[in-house]
């Protein structure tokens, strides 16, 4: 039966979690994330699941490792501080070719940093080291915290990597409604192939995360490049909001920054002018396709982010030609408002 | 009467020491890996097994009439190990895979390598494997663990590994009693990277990057155990061995097997420490390299039960 109900971002992703089959749950305390970690240890118990507050983000990350490597649908949680512990677990998932779900609820950076909201994290949530990329989805409303998960699951197994639910503080920890399915069942996934499970009736199964042998090396990097090519051909998933009459000026924006541009967008439409709102859903791969097509016959591309520019500079370098206007141009320390980016837009019409 | 694989045998001289009637000798010729092999050199072998108990190579079988009494156990795979002759830590595989046979667990057996010189345990073993980041072992093993309550998981460490970079890890696995079974062997120096100082390096060791010998102000040695021992489960079991003698492998043996035993019964945390030698970085034959263990090492490390809990 659906039904809705108002629940903060960070629950959601939790009730989320659950519904898309997640019975194992390893994390650490960290604002602004850590309803989540909170709403799993009160829910998973009642799945039957387990949940363990570990002692690190280092040390959570790798129990991820551990319950993945059984092929289990397991998440962790995090912010900033917390994802820079992360990549050494998320490097050696990458080796072995396990999946899992990896949510960040991002701050503001530098260091210890802060608590204001940021969309700070787009480069280290993609990139890992050894030239390995995440897939990384980005909620822009509650809806999304709590339908992403089941998809993030959907995307790791598929292609056996890890997979980024990266959302802002806003979204984390506002209300908002959201309508969940409790008849919904969630894909099983045959891991029977490399998963542990003791070698019993077939051979050992080994899953190493150094590659000594040069030509086994090789192989590995060509056979992830050809895996991050295929996802950007198959998982491309991005929204166009009046789009369709070829508006003058297209802002760029994802998360509380679509959100907000969402609303000036809709308010200069009410006034008469031709702009439109292009929102990835997916940050890797890129939609770069869709993104192409919305702008095609745009006078002006503006991207919206919280940050000095990342997403702008990623959609530059996966070649996108038109000229593009940044705002703010760095990470201010509050969301900047509706009227703020009307004004933005209006600078370019 | 004793069966030396030629191939495996890298001449480390350990079984001359030990064998009590001077059966085995140096053949003066060399396999195909360049070692000088063992061979028997007359006929007063009496099948008592200790050059075969004592091979880091597991290399020896041992027959008594047509029955045979020692010899390289079932659940290891057929590679020679890749450690340097006379190192520890191919005894130390060899017992946990006696062990493994001798309980039944090859197919029930998930484990987990760390880094260092202990990594190579996965190449050795017929069972499910996972590979760690440095330290990390015993926080996979949780992951394991939390899925599989009732299949059998190990992990195998070094003692940089447990005492250092994955200190947090491996305590915090005895602070929630997780039940599953931590080795870890203690030869007192970083042994991959070139023989670093360790945590359990002791004080005045001259190591690579304690060229005047470790200090104070490189860290007191580190008693794992007795520092695990006071943290956790009263009924954890918590034990440290050696392999500088045949007495002390069989009694290493006992401690393992009663780790895994605890592990089985789901008593929680349990964990063996193994005192062993690294004669290339110690920069010692492999024979004096154990007289090391006995002379120096086993002082300052007591060997024996150090927990166990009523329960245990």
């Amino acid at each position: 039966m659906k039904y809705t109900k108002l629940l903060k971002g960070n629950h959601a992703l939790a009730e989320g979690g659950i519904a898309a089959g997640c019975r194992y749950f390893f994390g650490y305390p960290i604002t602004p994330q850590s309803e989540f970690l909170e709403h799993m240890a009160e829910i998973m118990p009642e799945a039957n699941g387990e949940f363990v507050q570990a002692e690190s983000e280092v040390a959570a990350i790798n129990m991820v490792i551990g319950a993945a490597s059984c092929g289990a649908k397991v998440m962790t949680g995090t912010s900033g501080p917390g994802f820079d512990l992360f990549h050494e677990g998320i490097g050696n998932l990458h080796a072995h070719d396990f999946p899992v779900v990896i949510v960040d609820i991002m701050r503001g950076g530098p260091g210890n940093g802060s608590l204001h909201p940021s969309q700070q994290d787009y480069d280290v949530c993609i990139k890992s080291r050894g030239d390995m990329k995440n897939i990384v989805l980005a909620p822009w409303n509650h809806q999304d915290m709590y339908d992403l998960p089941n998809l993030a699951f959907e995307l790791a197994f598929k292609y056996r990597n890890p997979v980024v639910i990266m959302a802002d503080n806003v979204i984390g920890q506002s209300y908002g409604n959201v309508v969940m399915d409790d008849e919904f069942k969630p894909t099983e996934f045959d891991t029977s192939s490399w998963a542990m499970s003791g070698a019993k009736g077939r051979e050992r199964h080994l899953s190493i995360a150094h590659f000594p042998d040069p030509n086994v090396a090789n192989e590995m990097q060509h056979y992830k490049q050809g895996k991050y090519a295929e996802m950007a051909k198959n998982e491309q998933r991005s929204e166009s909001y009046y789009c369709d009459d070829d508006p003058e000026v297209v802002v760029v924006a994802y998360g509380i920054m679509a959100r907000n541009s969402y609303a000036a967008v809709k308010a200069l439409r009410e006034q008469g002018y031709k702009v439109g709102l292009f929102r990835p859903v997916t940050l890797f791969p890129y939609p770069m396709d869709a993104l192409n097509e919305a702008t095609k016959n745009a006078k002006h591309v503006l991207v919206a982010e919280m940050s000095a520019g990342q997403m702008c500079a990623d959609i530059k370098g996966r070649g996108f030609d038109k000229d593009v206007v940044l705002k703010p141009g760095f990470c201010p320390s509050s969301v900047p408002g509706t009227g703020e980016i009307e004004a933005w837009i209006k600078e370019l019409l | 009467m004793i069966i030396v694989d030629q191939e495996r045998c890298k001449g480390c001289s350990i079984c001359t020491k030990f064998c009590p009637k001077n059966v085995i000798g140096h053949s003066g010729v060399f396999n195909k890996a360049g070692y000088d092999y063992v061979e028997p050199q007359n006929e007063d072998c009496i099948s008592c097994g200790i050059c075969s108990q004592v091979c880091p190579e597991g290399a020896i079988t041992v027959k008594k009439e047509d029955k045979v009494v020692y010899s390289r156990p079932q659940v290891l795979t057929d590679s020679a190990f890749t450690y340097c002759p006379g190192c520890s830590h191919g005894v130390i595989n060899r017992i946990i895979g006696e062990i493994i046979d001798e309980m039944g667990l090859a197919e029930e057996t998930i484990g987990v390598t760390p880094i260092g010189c202990s990594i190579f345990i996965y190449k050795n073993f017929k069972v499910d494997y996972v590979e760690g980041a440095h330290g990390r072992a015993p926080a996979v093993a949780t992951g394991i663990k939390r899925v599989y309550p009732d299949k059998f998981v190990f992990t195998y460490q070094g003692d940089g590994d447990i005492g250092a970079i994955g200190l947090g890890e491996a305590m915090y696995a005895a602070i929630r009693d997780e039940n599953f079974t931590i080795v870890f062997v203690n030869n007192g120096n970083y042994g991959m990277t070139g023989g670093q100082v360790a945590p359990t390096t002791l004080l005045g060791t001259v190591t690579t990057t304690t060229p005047k010998g470790k200090t104070v102000h490189e860290g007191y040695p580190v008693r794992i155990c007795e520092t695990f021992a006071t943290v956790g489960s009263d009924n954890a079991y918590i034990a440290r061995g050696a392999v500088d003698t045949p007495a002390n492998i069989r009694k290493t043996k006992q401690y393992i097997k009663k780790a895994f035993q605890h592990q089985l019964d789901k008593k929680g945390f349990s964990m063996v420490e193994v005192l062993g030698a690294c004669p290339t970085n110690w920069k010692l034959d492999p024979v004096k390299a154990l007289d090391k263990i006995t002379d120096t090492v086993i002082p300052y490390f007591p060997l024996g039960e150090i927990k166990v809990g009523k329960e245990a």
